[in-house]
């Protein structure tokens, strides 16, 4: 195995992460389901309905700081030693952070939470399970609602990886104290792009004020998909780009 | 195997490590990498392992740059810092995953090496103490069968008995095909071992020269009295430990902490020695002088009465 981009090499990778990193999935995996129990035992069905969302919204959070939880020690001067000087191309292992952060985590984290709320629907005596189980993913029907449907991907997952984008380039980008400088960098940002909306809608008021209605309802909405379009796949894909970039570029 | 050319490498923008650095490095041997706190030699081995980029110039192992972190320069090198990472898996488990990467991994040698080393492969490393983390990885190391095989102080934690037998182990690991450098500052624990002798100073090289070479060169011995002549010298029973010039071409024992105490004391000389392949003369007393300036005064003399006495045509 001597090219630079080999799926068995990439395989190889992915078992000894995962080997390194199973406590944390375990961890994670019962911090939900003792939610879910914790959420059954003193509340029944509506407990378990709270339980629901509470696992929903903090799993969202925790497929965004993943790529801290997972590379905090990449390229750290003694921790990160042993994952770059594996024999393996610097393509492969992006990949595979990035197959671990996007794909893996949220499949592990929402498969078993979908696993969690079929046992509870199984205890609340819902026959759907049994002869329906498609209903699970599509129809809102249920007695604890986990929203696992297809809006599901547009509105929750794919905003969550986007999301998770600015912490993978935080974690290739700096060397040292990734979170907090990724915190810093994202307050800026925000600051920066605060002014510039407001400048913004400062004018667009103003055209709105002078009577520019239609034109003013044509221009917001555009500008909103715009903006969708930008934030959710503009810059997501950017930063991935810059990520690759940084990871080039690091030293110890 | 490795050619450094033109190496200069800076922290920041004032602290310059190297400065125009130029070396070779040939497989077969074991270089012992030596110089003072702070020199740059962790940093020379992260270059070679391609953890740090060069500022400037380039560094090249078996035809291909560090830097680019290649897969298959990758399996060829293994670098083994001197603080390592504590991983919480047992040598066995390490080994499953990890044997993988390296294609001329022999787990017969790993077996040996462990046997060797007096280790437990089932105990998770990082439960270990620090002299048993360190057995096990060079284990590890060892058994790879890199081409290039980098390490950093090796026998810093480890108990008397293992420095002989990494000794034992380096030897019977060392083949005609492999390069192994070892950055120590505990000499006498590879004496016999090192061969050739990197000596690094401040942004240069002073000594980059085999055992024989230095042999050749210099002369190591005790002395009763001093002499002007002694590039370096300590007391010692019977007189004076030294290091000197090897006049009459007699081989030594080459003594590597009193070398590298010489090379710090006579750096420009060393330099000139070594790098540049001057023949150095020996210093001479004032004594030798006059005696040196007479005896060719004398042979002066001779060769013109000579000349006033052949028949004049």
């Amino acid at each position: 195995m001597t090219t630079e981009f080999s799926f068995p090499r990439i395989g190889l990778i992915l078992k000894s992460e995962i080997a390194r990193n199973y406590k944390i999935y375990l961890t994670l995996l019962l911090v939900q389901a003792g939610i879910f129990l914790l959420g059954a035992l003193f509340g029944g069905v509506n407990g378990m309905i709270g339980a629901n969302s509470i696992i929903t919204t903090s799993n969202a959070c925790i497929i965004v700081l993943m790529p801290f939880i997972l590379y905090s020690h990449l390229f750290h001067t003694v921790k990160g030693v042993n994952t770059t000087m594996l024999p393996a191309s610097q393509n492969e292992k992006f990949a595979v952070s990035l197959f671990q952060c996007i794909v893996l985590t949220p499949f592990v984290l929402l498969f078993f939470h979908w696993l969690l709320s079929t046992i509870g629907m199984l205890l609340t005596g819902v026959n759907e399970v049994m002869t329906q189980p498609w209903e699970l993913f599509v129809s809102r029907k249920l007695h604890v609602n986990h929203g696992l449907n297809m809006g599901f991907f547009d509105s929750y997952f794919w905003e969550v990886i986007s999301s998770q984008t600015v912490c993978i380039w935080g974690v290739y980008f700096f060397k040292t104290k990734k979170f907090w400088k990724t915190v810093l960098t994202i307050c800026c940002v925000s600051i920066a792009l605060g002014i510039v909306g407001g400048i913004g809608l400062n004018v667009a008021f103003d055209a709105y004020e002078g009577g520019m209605y239609t034109f003013f309802a044509d221009a917001a909405t555009r500008f909103a998909r715009i903006m969708y379009v930008f934030f959710n796949l503009i810059v997501p894909v950017g930063l991935w780009a810059w990520a690759y970039i940084a990871m080039r570029r690091q030293q110890f | 195997m490795i050619e450094i050319q033109n190496l200069s490498f800076r922290y920041g923008k004032h602290q310059t490590v190297f400065e125009q650095l130029n070396m070779e490095m040939k497989a077969g041997y074991i270089y012992g990498l030596l110089g003072e706190n702070g020199v740059g030699k962790t940093t020379l081995l992260r270059l070679l392992a391609g953890l740090r980029f060069p500022t400037e110039g380039s560094i090249r192992i078996l035809g291909q740059e560090p830097r680019q972190r290649t897969a298959s320069l990758l399996s060829e090198i293994y670098y083994l810092p001197e603080v390592i990472d504590p991983v919480a898996l047992s040598l066995n488990e390490y080994v499953k995953l990890y044997a993988p990467f390296y294609p001329h991994f022999d787990h017969g040698q790993l077996a040996h090496y462990v046997s060797e080393f007096g280790l437990n492969p089932t105990k998770k490393i990082s439960q270990s103490s620090h002299g048993q983390q360190k057995k096990a990885m060079m284990s590890f190391a060892l058994a790879c069968n890199t081409k290039l095989l980098l390490l950093d102080e090796p026998t810093n934690g480890m108990d008397i008995p293992s420095k002989g037998i990494f000794r034992r182990l380096i030897a019977q690991a060392a083949t005609d095909d492999k390069c192994f450098v070892i950055s120590t500052h505990q000499v006498r624990d590879l004496e016999n071992l090192i061969d050739p002798i990197v000596i690094l100073e401040h942004n240069q090289v002073l000594l980059n020269n085999s055992i024989e070479e230095i042999s050749r060169k210099l002369w190591f011995g005790i002395r009763p009295q001093k002499s002007d002549k002694d590039l370096y010298r300590e007391n010692a029973l019977g007189g004076y430990a030294v290091v000197g010039f090897n006049e009459n071409g007699e081989e030594t024992r080459v003594n590597i902490e009193m070398l590298f105490n010489a090379a710090i004391q006579n750096k420009e000389l060393f330099k000139r020695m070594f790098i540049k392949g001057e023949d150095m003369e020996p210093k001479r007393s004032f004594a030798d002088e006059m005696a040196q300036r007479i005896k060719s005064d004398a042979g002066l003399d001779e060769r013109q009465q000579n000349h006033d006495n052949e028949p004049r045509e």
